[in-house]
């Protein structure tokens, strides 16, 4: 199928591990990141993840459920381009 | 009060009830195993032989009883041991905690020794993991471990504690002021009336409405309101691995697995049906064989509690976002009675076909070598359906899922998502911790017992009477089985030679029999039900048997083999 270009942003709290837990997500699904921007927002505490990657749209909802499972991400947006 | 990280996390568990646990001591979490010496009274600790054995014990507990299991373990090594375990409850949705010693929080990063990045292993088999590298993090840590892993769909945590934090003395939090975390789920709303309708409708109208039954329904503590739906509309239910004992197998609307080597009836007329109703389950592989034609004729009704399986295998008519006993508690008023004698003669009429071509030669031969399925037969009808049924991974497992009439819940016990072989034994001590008045009997291959057979020892020590069942066929059966069905019989590296399991047994001073004839079967069942002590037999069984029916890997649920 093809693929389309496709920017994530992800709420999540500002602490360790969390880019391991989204990266994961990714990984094991096999999508490459091809672009990443991490800061923590104007409220303390929490940081905004903006991810682009390619992907079949057929996948996207699959991949923001499983992102919204990690404990500490607190939002998930998919725009696609 | 000042005291020490060890004793906060002792403090803290017994906040969270916890009153046993299986562990493995070391020295990164020695200073925790020093405060343990003073809460004997208040916590059991199982000392495991391998910390496999720890995981998997707290799984069985935990399956058994609903509530948390725990394991505890070292640094490096020990940690490491955990992670199937910590794997195969993530795949089962079982909640434990496990906690870890790891080196000196100054060490951290240094390859120091036994130092191994547990926490960076687990991040994709653990629902939540943290490292505590300041004790008065413990009080919360520990709040917020128990109540992820119970919270939603459960599942697994492990807490990783620098040894530094245990040692180290903080101000310890006054009773009231003791954190509590509480979870709250983003993605629930409340049941839409609109969406219950909705599923109501589809219900009352269907003509060939189906009820598949999940784990979610053990979890969810709802076989009541389950038995209530499929009497009043006259469903007929199919259960999934994970899901058997959820609803008694000889209530007339039960119809049997579904699944790979699940039932004829539910495999063939699963695409038959009109309406399916999905209660905690997730639609894995193994049940809905090639997706594409599976329940292309039906309409989904899904109840499911974790967002990201509602949509994620089939799409659903109506996804109600709630646990089992919710989701049918709201709906049950809304459905109508009913009653579908044709839909159910249906099924009747599959299994006297699976009885003719397969079910009456496995569990009433007359000759040749005792088979799997009539062991399995034989002991549900001493125990009357009654045991908890721990069985291992391979073609015994698939024979106790098929052939033991379970007629309570939380009764069956099996690695479902992961196929941990070894799981067995360690699973059947933790069940049996949790439920010391019922029956547990563990089936297992030759190839399984001796994944985590030193588990034996804290039987003999604890005096734990799990019975443990050997089916041995002198092969990794399921693979050979497969081998012959779709490698043309080329049995590369299955066939087995075994020790003498019942003088394995002897050497953990346990007793136990080894049966080769069928005459001898029946009495040696008997023996081991009379006693209350742990006891094992060795059953020489059909050494090239093959489980079925069979839905071939990748085939359609319609493709399922009699032979
Ligand atoms: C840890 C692990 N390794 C390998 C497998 C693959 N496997 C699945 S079933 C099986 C054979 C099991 O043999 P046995 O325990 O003798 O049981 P049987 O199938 O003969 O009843 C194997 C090797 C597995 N599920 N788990």
């Amino acid at each position: 199928m093809e693929q389309k270009v496709y920017y994530l942003k992800l709420k999540s709290e500002n602490a360790l591990r969390v880019l391991q837990r989204i990266s994961t997500v990714f990984s094991r699904n096999r999508f490459n990141i091809e672009e990443l921007h991490v800061k923590e927002t104007e409220e303390k505490g929490v940081s905004l993840f903006s991810v682009t990657i390619h992907a079949e749209p057929a996948r996207i909802d699959n991949l923001k459920k499983q992102l919204r499972r990690i404990i500490e991400v607190l939002e998930v947006t998919i725009t696609a381009k | 009060m000042k005291i020490t990280g060890a004793q906060a996390l002792m403090e803290a568990l017994v906040r969270e009830e916890v009153n046993l646990m299986f562990g493995y001591p070391g020295g990164a979490i020695m200073p925790t195993y020093d405060a343990l010496y003073d809460y004997q009274d208040k916590i059991k600790h199982v000392l495991v032989r391998h910390e496999q054995g720890a995981a998997i014990s707290a799984i069985g507990y935990s399956r058994a009883t609903g509530n948390v299991g725990v394991a505890l373990a070292t640094s490096g090594p020990g940690a490491t041991n955990l992670i199937t375990g910590i794997a195969d409850a993530l795949l089962d949705s079982v909640p434990i905690v496990c906690i870890t010693g790891q080196v000196a929080a100054p060490l951290l990063g240094t390859d120091a020794f036994q130092e191994s990045d547990i926490v960076g292993m687990t991040v994709p088999v653990t629902k939540w993991n943290y490292q505590i590298t300041d004790a008065s993090e413990i009080p919360e840590v520990v709040s917020k471990a128990f109540a992820v892993a119970r919270h939603g769909k459960p599942g697994p945590v492990l807490i990783d504690i620098t040894k530094d934090a245990q040692v180290q003395e903080f101000e310890y939090p006054a009773l009231n002021d003791w954190p509590v975390f509480e979870m709250h789920n983003r993605y629930r709303g409340e049941l839409s009336k609109a969406n219950l309708q909705r599923a109501a409708d589809l219900i009352n109208e269907a003509t060939q409405p189906l009820i598949f039954v999940g784990h979610g329904v053990l979890l969810s503590k709802a076989e009541e309101e389950l038995i209530a739906l499929s009497e009043k509309a006259n469903i007929p239910v199919c259960s999934t691995l994970l899901g058997l004992s959820a609803f008694p197998s000889g209530h007339d609307n039960f119809k049997g697995m579904l699944g790979m080597h699940g039932n004829y009836g539910p495999n063939i007329l699963s695409n038959k049906a009109d309406v399916v109703i999905a209660v905690g389950m997730r639609f894995d592989d193994r049940v809905t064989g090639k997706l594409s034609t599976f329940l292309n004729d039906a309409k989904v009704i899904h109840i499911e509690i974790d967002q990201a399986e509602l949509g994620k295998n089939i799409d659903p008519a109506v996804g109600l976002l709630a646990d089992a006993k919710e989701g049918l508690q709201a709906l049950l008023p809304l459905v109508e009675e009913n009653k579908h004698p044709e839909w159910h003669q249906r099924f009747t009429d599959c299994y006297a076909e699976e009885m003719d071509k397969v079910i009456k030669q496995e569990i009433l031969p007359t000759e040749g070598q005792i088979k799997m399925a009539e062991v399995i037969h034989m002991l549900s009808e001493k125990t009357q359906g009654q045991a908890i049924i721990v069985s291992d991974v391979g073609q015994h497992q698939m024979m106790a899922a098929r052939y033991y009439g379970f007629e309570r819940p939380d009764s069956h016990i099996s690695s479902g998502g992961l196929g941990t072989m070894g799981f067995s034994l360690p699973a059947a001590i933790g069940a049996k911790f949790g439920q010391p008045e019922r029956e547990v009997i563990v089936i297992v291959g030759d190839g399984g017992i001796q994944m985590n057979i030193q588990e034996l020892a804290v039987a003999m020590q604890e005096n734990i009477a799990v019975k443990v069942v050997i089916l041995n066929n002198s092969f990794l059966g399921m693979v050979r089985q497969w081998q012959e069905l779709f490698f043309e019989k080329r049995y590369s590296f299955t066939e087995m030679d075994n020790p003498d399991f019942v003088k394995v047994a002897e050497a953990y001073r346990i007793k136990g029999e080894k049966v080769e004839e069928r005459e001898k079967l029946s009495a040696a069942l008997d023996a081991m039900l009379a006693t209350d002590k742990p006891y094992l037999l060795d059953i020489h069984v059909e050494k090239q048997d093959n489980v079925f029916p069979m839905v071939p890997a990748g085939a359609g649920v319609d493709d399922v083999r009699l032979s």
